[in-house]
């Protein structure tokens, strides 16, 4: 995507309110071909916020260190 | 300025107050508090259990030639005091070399955490290890006591060896690899991190995340090669050429399509664009008091990034517990909260409630050393990604 094709200009940053607004938008996009790295961030991220943090799974949970050993 | 530290000091006992809820003293009284009301406690550990190491990695910036060894005793105090004070911990072992410290220290850790692990609490380990030392014993370790791996790798040889090096200069790749393909064939779950250096910015995105991919790769963190404080040296990666770098691989990595190739840095900006928890220290926002690194000694401090400077040294474990260390009216801890705060406040970003500021020593030490304007250093890369994420889910139209 070249940016300066950009139509609109964002004014502010949008952050979805809850999983619901999500699941919103992963259903507009579901059968919108590619994609698939978002459409499984937005699955992620609904489990998560209906689930909690502490899954036990190492994708949810961790510090996930920057730091080189 | 008085204004402002009374309003820190007042969040600070609200924390403190809020911390203690479950406890049964606040202030000194016997208190009967619904538990359940409060978030738990988390902690991250840094713990730097050996300052040895079998490489001498050209832009390290890790104590590897004092050669101090964490005692049984030390990591003792280490595991008992963490468990009596958080309800999920997190070890991650590093150091210098950590396996350098042999499987039965390692062994002892877990005896140790069974030992003093209370119902309902989580425990998760993580091993930072630059590869080389993995044999089919430390596997079979991992693998039983669910370690996860992460393996400094940068990618091809002739990357990786440029700065990967043994102490003899020799380069590490061929070595790294061995283990690599042992933690793949036995299922231990890794990851690679990868330092990006001019000659990762030469070999160019596409031929660095191929690298990986055909190695069966598919968890990657990228570090921007930062000044190495610690030894005296303030080269660096250039903050526009490690973003121009990283726009790259994003482009890339998201024409693939492929969800089961995870990039770290991307995963936790989608995470915050979609409004949650980005699951890395350096765009968490609160790394003050959850994240600290610990050196053989037992020296605790705000985050090992910061183990150069005696401010940011919180007090030694064989002396306090993380209940003294962590009090929100631990001087040390107020004094590093309100320089938090006093960084963030000279920023405005229209992306910071994505990078939440990003992380303390790029904010605060490379905007004095470089002159760089004290932001997170992905500036750039995160305003690329929300814009693609706009447009892929039709909220901004090209």
């Amino acid at each position: 995507m070249n940016e300066s094709n950009l139509r609109v200009e964002l004014k502010e940053v949008w952050v979805p309110k809850d999983a619901g607004e999500l699941e919103g938008l992963l259903l507009t996009i579901q059968n919108e071909p590619g994609k698939k790295i978002l459409k499984h961030k937005i699955q992620q991220v609904v489990k998560e916020k209906t689930q909690g943090y502490w899954s036990g799974d190492w994708e949810n949970w961790g510090s996930d260190w920057e730091d080189e050993g | 300025m008085i204004g402002k530290i009374g309003v820190v000091i007042g969040r600070m006992k609200v924390e403190l107050y809020r911390q203690q809820q479950g406890e049964e003293k606040v202030h000194n009284a016997t208190v009967k508090v619904r538990t359940d009301r409060y978030a738990k406690r988390s902690l991250s550990l840094i713990i730097k259990v050996v300052s040895a190491c079998n490489l001498a990695c050209r832009y390290c910036d890790a104590d590897i030639y004092s050669n101090h060894r964490m005692s049984l005793d030390t990591i003792s105090q280490i595991v008992k005091k963490a468990l009596d004070y958080a309800d999920h911990v997190e070890f991650i072992w590093h150091g210098g070399e950590p396996l350098l410290m042999g499987i039965q220290f390692y062994e002892k850790v877990v005896e140790l955490q069974k030992r003093y692990r209370r119902e309902g609490q989580t425990i998760k380990n993580a091993l930072q290890t630059n590869g080389t030392l993995i044999s089919q014993q430390w596997v079979d370790f991992f693998k039983a006591n669910n370690f996860h791996v992460g393996v400094s790798l940068d990618g091809p040889p002739e990357l990786h060896n440029a700065n990967r090096v043994f102490r003899n200069g020799q380069g590490s790749f061929e070595q790294v690899m061995r283990g690599i393909r042992l933690l793949r064939e036995n299922g231990v779950k890794f990851g690679v991190l990868a330092v990006i250096t001019k000659e990762t910015v030469r070999l160019g995105a596409k031929r660095f995340l191929d690298f990986f991919i055909e190695n069966g790769i598919f968890n990657i963190g990228i570090l921007r090669q930062r000044p190495a404080l610690n030894v005296g040296r303030t080269d660096a990666l250039p903050r526009e050429e490690f973003e121009k770098f990283a726009i790259e691989l994003f482009d890339y990595w998201y024409s693939l399509d492929d969800p089961r190739i995870r990039i770290r840095g991307f995963d936790a900006i989608l995470n915050s664009i979609l409004g949650t928890r980005s699951g890395v220290c350096i765009f968490s926002g609160d790394c003050v008091g959850r994240y600290l690194g610990i050196t053989p000694v037992g020296d605790v401090y705000h985050c090992d990034e910061f183990m150069f400077d005696e401010r940011y040294k919180l007090g030694n474990i064989r002396e306090h517990t993380f209940e003294e260390i962590l009090n929100p009216m631990n001087p040390k801890l107020i004094r590093i909260r309100l320089e938090d705060l006093e960084t963030k406040k000279s920023i405005s970003c229209k992306y910071s409630k994505i990078c939440n500021y990003g992380c303390p020593k790029d904010r605060y030490f490379l905007s004095r050393i470089y002159n760089e304007e004290g932001t997170c250093g992905w500036c750039n890369v995160i305003d690329h990604i929300y814009k693609r994420v706009m447009k892929d889910l039709g909220r901004i139209k090209e």
